[in-house]
C-alpha cells in the first residue's frame, strides 16, 4: 500500500521546485557551458534533480570529484 | 545511537569543519562498501579510515534480505508517478534503518519522499544535515548561546558544503535548539 495523500504529494512537489529554481537560479551557467557534453549534461541532471548519485554517473565520476564540480559550478544542494 | 551514512551525505560532511561531531553524536556510523570506491582525495579517505580505526565508522555490507527489501523499495517508489525515484545505494540505507533500526544520515530526497509513501517505513528515523546539526547543538556538542549564534554555525555548514538550508527547517532548529539549549543559559 501506497501513501496517496495529495496535500503531502502537493508538499513534496512545491519543495521540489524550490529547490530547482533556487540551483538554476544561483547556479554559474558560464562556467557548466564550458564543460564537456557529459559533464555539462551530469550538471544539468543535478541541477533538475539534486540527485548527486545518478549525476556522478552520468559525468563518469565518484561522487567525489562529482562533488567538488557542483561546488566549482556553485550549484547548492538544498535540503 | 548507531547510524548508516548514505555515501552522498559523508562525502560532502568530510568537508564540513565540525565533522568529528559524527563521533561524538552515534556510537558508531555504518558505512557503505561503496563509499571506498566513491572517494579518491587523500584528505577524505583519511579521515574515513582514522574513522575506522577508531571504531567510529564501521564498513557496511549488505546482506541478501537488505538488497532484497532495498530492491522492492525502489520498484514501489518507481511505480509511484510523482515520486522521485530512488537508487539502490539509498534504498539500501532505508531498509537498514527499518529492519536494523538505524538512524538513516542522508539527504537524498528520493529516500525521504519514499519514507513519506511506504507507510511500514514512517517510523525509520531519517536525519538530514540540518537535524545533525541541531541534534549536535541541543546536546552541546556545537556551543551557541543565542539566535546569532546559530545562524552563524548554520553559515558555517553552508560555506564549507555549499548547501542551502529550506526556511522551514532553520525556523524549526532554531525553535528547537531555543527551547532545549538557550533556555538554560
Amino acid at each position: 500500500m501506497v501513501l496517496n495523500d495529495s496535500k503531502v504529494i502537493d508538499k513534496f512537489l512545491k519543495e521540489e521546485k524550490e529547490a530547482r529554481d533556487l540551483r538554476r537560479k544561483m547556479a554559474n551557467w558560464e562556467f557548466i557551458n564550458k564543460q564537456p557534453t557529459r559533464i555539462r549534461l551530469a550538471l544539468e541532471y543535478f541541477i533538475e534533480t539534486g540527485d548527486m548519485y545518478v549525476a556522478s554517473r552520468v559525468a563518469g565520476l565518484t561522487i567525489e570529484e562529482f562533488n567538488d564540480l557542483r561546488k566549482k559550478a556553485n550549484i547548492p544542494i538544498v535540503s | 545511537m548507531l547510524a548508516i551514512a548514505d555515501t552522498c551525505l559523508l562525502i560532502d560532511w568530510a568537508n564540513y569543519r565540525r565533522r568529528n561531531i559524527l563521533a561524538e553524536l552515534f556510537h558508531a556510523i555504518y558505512v557503505p562498501e561503496q563509499v571506498l570506491d566513491e572517494v579518491k582525495s587523500e584528505g577524505v579517505l583519511s579521515w574515513i579510515t582514522t574513522n575506522f580505526a577508531s571504531g567510529t565508522f564501521i564498513l557496511f555490507t549488505p546482506t541478501g534480505d537488505i538488497i532484497n527489501e532495498a530492491r522492492r523499495i525502489i520498484d514501489i517508489v518507481a511505480k509511484t508517478p510523482w515520486a522521485r525515484k530512488i537508487e539502490l545505494p539509498e534504498a539500501i540505507c532505508l531498509a537498514a534503518g527499518k529492519i536494523l533500526g538505524y538512524v538513516v544520515l542522508t539527504e537524498n530526497r528520493g529516500a525521504i519522499m519514499a519514507r513519506e509513501i511506504l507507510p511500514e517505513y514512517q517510523e525509520v528515523r531519517i536525519y538530514k544535515s540540518i537535524d545533525i546539526i541541531e541534534n549536535a547543538m541541543i546536546r552541546g556538542l556545537i556551543k551557541v548561546k543565542d539566535r546569532d549564534d546559530i545562524y552563524r554555525e548554520l553559515e558555517i555548514f553552508c560555506e564549507d558544503t555549499k548547501h542551502i538550508f529550506r526556511k522551514d527547517d532553520v525556523y524549526r532548529l532554531i525553535k528547537r535548539v531555543s527551547e532545549g539549549v538557550l533556555r538554560e543559559n
